[in-house]
């Protein structure tokens, strides 16, 4: 009986040892891959910020006028269905 | 029967009869004394089991509290580094998704001159690669001998060429920088966001954005752009002191377009002048001249006022007050019929149909439309109209636009009741579950096709036929008042405006063009008024945003 008790109190003892030393592990892994979203997401952000300045559409028109000269739609371009 | 200090020995006889014996040897004929020792033992083992299991239990109830404590930790842990990604500053964008504004990673520039290989060789290093700044600021920095902020959100560039000087007393630390890549285009609505300084949606909506959450506007890149590019154009071709414009859902009262000018780069705080800093849309008021006639309308319309059958003659002018007299010089007609006096924009036919309909409705009808009311649009500053103290003494003027100073978006939502079958509408700017749209119905529907079709044939007949575009019917309403200057009017100086829906037939968006002091216009006539400065730019508008924001019934997108 005395031996069974100590017996179960040891396998707990290991038990939970290993569920701690697991979450750690998790937890740096969590960690890890969290600083690794963050430098992803700034690299995306960055990337974002480039392209709306590049695509703002001052640029647009600028470089529309340099290379293509393409002109707006207008109203009076358009047919309706119904025409 | 056997108490352990209370043994009752009479039946014990020493084995040896000889008293001499050093030890007495007791013998035990019935084992009492075997038997008491081991009832002795076996209450101790049981008593000794019993605290072993309770001992055993303590220990599975701690470990299986710590497991679940544990778990829990963990769980909590896991959920706080997550936040820890979103807790960032959260952008603001148009209702495609384009960035408005956003924050962005940066690096300042910190130096601890103690630390320094060689002073005057960095100095002169930092003088070379920032030499925008003045370079007694670099000698106060020198002189200080401590800890000194240089320079802020440095540039990829500027990182790369102090990384390379090498020297200690670099200090380089993190920051962040809020980005507005679209430049002057949402300034007046997103205002700016520094360390120490906030201003329109980055402060009213601070704690929203704070929490990591992105703002979504209404406002459209695309029209807004096109918007804020032809307001400028007239802006500079009739030399006005400022203009705005404001495009409007006139269905849901989603604003489409806010454009205020002059205005700012809030990329650059340090270059806004005090003249560009308010929203004209919302924090300035006017007195709107012309369009708020198109009211008079409304409240014959809604109350079949009698007016709309009679005659009006305009041709000895009108005398409103013992001081004031009016006359419709620019109508060439005599005598004009219910829809001409707003087609030819007639004061004297303005105040005529409000005699007929009396000051009270006219008050009432202001306030159900809501000129009376302070008009609030969550997330941007407003200001309350400028109401005259005795609405019956000023309601003459009233009638064709005097006497009270409204702001922009006020009139705009109140028209928007005019056009939309008689739904009262609620301002909105960004999209939020806070910002539901409201619609009550104030007017009859009748009223508002009866407004529709007389705004109409203002365009094509009247005022407003500046503002027609190609392809698309619209219609609107001019408006021209002289500007209020040391209590009396100025000649010279005029508040110009149209107001205007398309298409006219089902009306789905308004627009709202204003300059302030234009001094020349579209022919180059003497007169500077809403039909030959708003109206015009009301169109160049409508023509270039209605296939981006009427494309649905249209082939393409």
């Amino acid at each position: 009986m005395k031996f069974f008790s100590f017996l179960i109190i040891f396998i707990i003892l290991v038990l939970t040892i290993s569920i701690k030393l697991l979450i750690a592990n998790q937890e740096t892994k969590i960690k890890n891959l969290n600083s690794e979203i963050l430098k992803i997401e700034k690299n995306i952000e960055k990337i974002q910020a480039d392209i709306s300045y590049t695509t703002r559409p001052q640029e647009l028109k600028s470089i529309n006028k340099k290379e293509f000269n393409l002109s707006p739609i207008l109203q009076s371009d358009i047919l309706k269905i119904e025409d | 029967m056997f108490k352990n200090n209370n043994v009752n020995f009479d039946n014990i006889k020493p084995s040896n009869q000889s008293f001499s014996a050093k030890k007495i040897r007791f013998r035990d004929r019935n084992d009492l004394v075997l038997n008491a020792e081991k009832e002795r033992s076996i209450n101790f083992s049981k008593k000794s089991n019993f605290f072993i299991f309770l001992l055993t239990v303590s220990f599975i109830s701690f470990v299986s509290f710590n497991l679940l404590k544990i778990s829990l930790k963990d769980s909590k842990s896991v959920s706080l580094s997550a936040n820890k990604i979103e807790k960032k500053r959260g952008k603001i964008l148009d209702k495609n998704n384009e960035i408005v504004a956003m924050s962005l990673e940066t690096k300042d520039l910190y130096i601890d001159v103690r630390k320094s290989l060689d002073i005057s060789v960095l100095k002169e290093n930092l003088i070379r690669i920032f030499d925008r700044k003045n370079p007694i600021f670099f000698e106060r920095a020198f002189s200080k001998n401590q800890y000194t902020l240089i320079e802020k959100n440095l540039s990829p560039t500027d990182i790369n060429k102090l990384k390379m000087l090498g020297d200690p007393a670099i200090k380089l630390h993190k920051s962040n920088k809020r980005v507005y890549p679209q430049h002057n285009l949402f300034s007046h609505v997103t205002g700016l966001k520094t360390s120490n300084l906030s201003s329109k949606l980055e402060k009213n909506l601070d704690y929203t954005l704070s929490e990591g959450n992105d703002v979504e506007l209404t406002l459209d890149l695309r029209v807004q752009d096109i918007v804020r590019e032809e307001l400028a154009k007239s802006l500079n071709q009739y030399q006005a002191k400022s203009g705005l414009a404001i495009i409007m859902d006139i269905n849901d009262g989603s604003i489409i377009s806010m454009v205020s000018l002059p205005d700012f780069n809030p990329n650059y705080p340090e270059e806004i002048l005090p003249n560009s800093e308010n929203n004209l849309a919302t924090e300035a008021r006017y007195e709107m001249g012309s369009t708020l006639k198109i009211f008079n309308a409304a409240i014959a319309y809604e109350l079949n006022s009698t007016s709309q059958n009679e005659k009006f003659n305009i041709s000895n002018g009108l005398q409103i007050t013992t001081e004031k007299k009016i006359e419709d010089d620019h109508i060439k007609k005599d005598i004009l019929d219910f829809d001409e006096v707003f087609i030819k924009s007639s004061n004297i036919g303005s105040v005529m149909i409000l005699e007929s309909i009396g000051y009270k409705p006219q008050e009432d009808f202001y306030k159900l439309v809501g000129l009376k009311d302070e008009i609030k649009i969550e997330g941007l500053k407003t200001v309350s109209n400028k109401l005259p103290k005795k609405w019956e003494s000023h309601s003459k003027f009233i009638s064709y636009g005097y006497g009270i100073s409204v702001s922009p978006i006020s009139l705009v939502t109140a028209f928007c009741s005019l056009v939309n079958g008689g739904y009262k509408i609620k301002p909105i700017i960004y999209k939020s579950d806070n910002n539901k749209k409201e619609k009550k119905k104030i007017l009859s529907s009748n009223t508002s096709k009866k407004i529709n079709k007389l705004i109409q044939r203002i365009v094509y007949e009247g005022t407003g036929k500046y503002a027609s575009v190609d392809g698309i019917s619209v219609g609107g309403k001019t408006g021209t008042s002289k500007k209020a200057e040391k209590g009396s009017y100025s000649e010279k100086k005029v508040i110009t405006s149209f107001i205007g829906v398309f298409p006219s037939e089902t009306p789905k968006f308004l627009a709202f063009v204003l300059f302030d002091e234009p001094k020349t216009n579209i022919n180059n006539s003497i007169e500077n008024t809403g039909g030959n400065t708003a109206a015009p730019t009301f169109s160049k508008i409508v023509k270039k945003i209605s296939p981006i924001i009427d494309s649905e019934k249209y082939f393409y997108r």
